[in-house]
């Protein structure tokens, strides 16, 4: 079914909405929250919450992307689940070494502004997405976004793993001096 | 909480970035990657190394009175066939061999050794009986197999080719061929039947025998049948000729006729028939195949010596085999090449095209 007709479901407030946004973006949500999760059980849940948080967000919402707008919703979620269940003892998976890599690249010497809004730390890093060379941009989405192992995404973009690092490592630091031109975190601080 | 912060504006970006990234993911299991392609050229090189080197080695590992430093895979199927005489210098003799009759009568007992597989290593020696097919006023037809090895192929040749003459006998057709690693002579002798144990006698020292199989044929009954029939046909037809001459009206002139022709046609069959069967009987046949070795297959059955001779054997196979891989590899040097080439090329054309793809 197309993404307009569900969304029209979910206007109508047909629970059939429910049913066809499983059978079309189960296996999609599910890849996201395994990825931060590990876990088939706590994957699996998160699917069903973002059903009900679909149906819950719809209306008032009416998304021009469903496909992306199920996604963050799926990802939001299992994150928030995976603080819930490790608190700050962040265990193994991709979404762990994600962390890491990004901690690495903002932690030692500058500090995001406290009081920042996050809306405004998003537009920053659109606008840094942008400038980006599509290659680039995808991988750093799929490491980021979709917490997608350095090995995956070397398959997907046919190279080596050294090489996606190597990528990832020049993004993040160009990301850094984005940041800090714009203001959205201090130096030496 | 800065990395939890940046992780969670992060999961705000644009919506077109993160379809831009999922297109990856469906992209993902249509990609031919560089480690899969690393991955499967090294395992196809394994295969093509392990295919070239290994099936030779385990055949002569896996029992010592089956090596053969020319390579093994010639052999298999006679040993798996369990006719292996396996005996060192030529004993063209029933106990040596696998030998049975193949008759209607089953008239085993008439034969020395029929009906008892027998082999040279694990049963005693029977003096055999002479079998004397022509004298025996039977009709037996006898066909054999045999395969063997040898250190000097053209010496070989040449002397068997002479002893076929000698006995009267011919060659019926004849092929030498390069095996890999050895050259092997194939060829199928005719040789009249009463001289076919001397004939075979008269070649042990050609070469070493490492199979023998002889079949006997019994066509008494159905030699005796079709003569019977033949007799028979011939009386009609002596009839028949007689009431056409005495025949005095067209219409039995013409029906007169018409059964003359049936039965020489039948005659005529049957007599081509006594024909071919006579000459299977008065010729023995034999199809011979011979390998050009460096190594003689052993003959003793003790463990240790087998193990000396494996070991011995498998240096040798070894040898050839490392021969055998190089000549193939250059034999097919630009096929390889042209292959890597187009490979190469082929690569950087996707890459290419991916790149501009990926902008």
């Amino acid at each position: 079914m197309e993404d307009l007709k569900i969304i029209e479901l979910y206007w109508n407030r047909d629970e059939e909405a429910i049913r066809e946004t499983q059978n079309k973006y189960g296996n999609y949500c599910y890849s996201i929250a395994y990825n931060i999760l590990y876990n088939n059980e706590d994957a699996q849940e998160i699917v069903n919450d973002t059903c009900k948080a679909t149906w819950d967000a719809i209306p008032p919402a009416h998304p021009q992307n469903l496909s992306t707008f199920i996604g963050k919703i799926t990802r939001n979620l299992s994150i928030n689940r995976l603080r819930y269940l490790k608190a700050d003892k962040r265990g193994g998976g991709e979404v762990a070494l994600s962390f890491d890599e990004l901690e690495g690249c903002i932690a030692d010497t500058q500090s995001i502004h406290e009081d920042q809004d996050n809306s405004e730390l998003t537009e920053s890093i659109d606008r840094f997405l942008a400038t980006l060379k599509q290659e680039q941009r995808q991988m750093f989405v799929c490491r980021y976004w979709y917490f997608d192992p350095i090995e995956e995404i070397a398959v997907r973009f046919n190279c080596s793993d050294s090489k996606v690092k190597m990528s990832l490592k020049r993004t993040r630091e160009k990301l850094k001096a984005h940041l800090i031109k714009e203001g959205v975190i201090n130096e030496n601080r | 909480m800065k990395t939890d912060k940046l992780i969670d504006a992060i999961g705000n970006i644009d919506d077109r970035f993160i379809e831009e990234a999922h297109k990856t993911k469906e992209r993902k299991r249509f990609s031919l990657s560089w480690p899969t392609v690393r991955n499967v050229a090294v395992a196809f090189g394994c295969f093509l190394l392990a295919v070239t080197l290994l099936p030779n080695m385990f055949s002569h590992a896996s029992s010592a009175n089956k090596s053969d430093s020319a390579g093994g895979a010639y052999y298999d199927g006679y040993y798996t066939e369990g006719m292996n005489g396996g005996a060192s210098g030529y004993k063209p003799s029933y106990e040596a061999s696998t030998s049975y009759v193949s008759d209607e009568e089953a008239t085993y007992a008439a034969e020395p050794g029929s009906g008892n597989y027998s082999n040279a290593y694990d049963s005693p020696t029977p003096e055999p009986a002479e079998p004397d097919l022509v004298t025996a006023n039977k009709k037996m037809i006898v066909r054999a197999n045999m395969t063997a090895e040898t250190q000097g192929l053209d010496e070989t040749i040449t002397k068997l080719v002479t002893q076929v003459s000698a006995f009267g006998g011919y060659v019926q057709k004849s092929s030498t061929y390069d095996a890999g690693s050895a050259r092997v002579y194939e060829a199928t002798y005719r040789i009249p039947a009463d001289k076919y144990q001397a004939f075979l006698d008269s070649i042990q020292d050609a070469g070493n025998t490492v199979s023998y199989f002889e079949e006997t044929e019994d066509i008494t009954n159905t030699y005796t049948d079709i003569e019977a029939r033949l007799n028979s046909l011939k009386a009609q037809e002596e009839r028949v000729t007689e009431l056409y001459k005495q025949a005095d009206s067209i219409e039995d002139l013409m029906n007169i006729e018409e059964r003359l022709s049936d039965l020489r046609y039948e005659i005529e069959y049957y007599e081509a028939q006594i024909r071919n069967y006579d000459l299977l009987v008065a010729y023995s046949t034999l199809t011979i195949s011979v390998r050009e070795t460096k190594v003689y297959t052993p003959t003793s059955t003790s463990f240790l010596t087998r193990l000396k001779n494996a070991f011995a054997n498998g240096w040798h196979n070894c040898l050839d085999n490392i021969g055998d891989f190089l000549i193939d590899f250059v034999y097919n040097i630009w096929t390889i090449l042209f292959l890597a080439v187009l490979g190469y090329v082929g690569y950087r054309v996707y890459r290419r095209i991916r790149n501009k793809r990926n902008g």
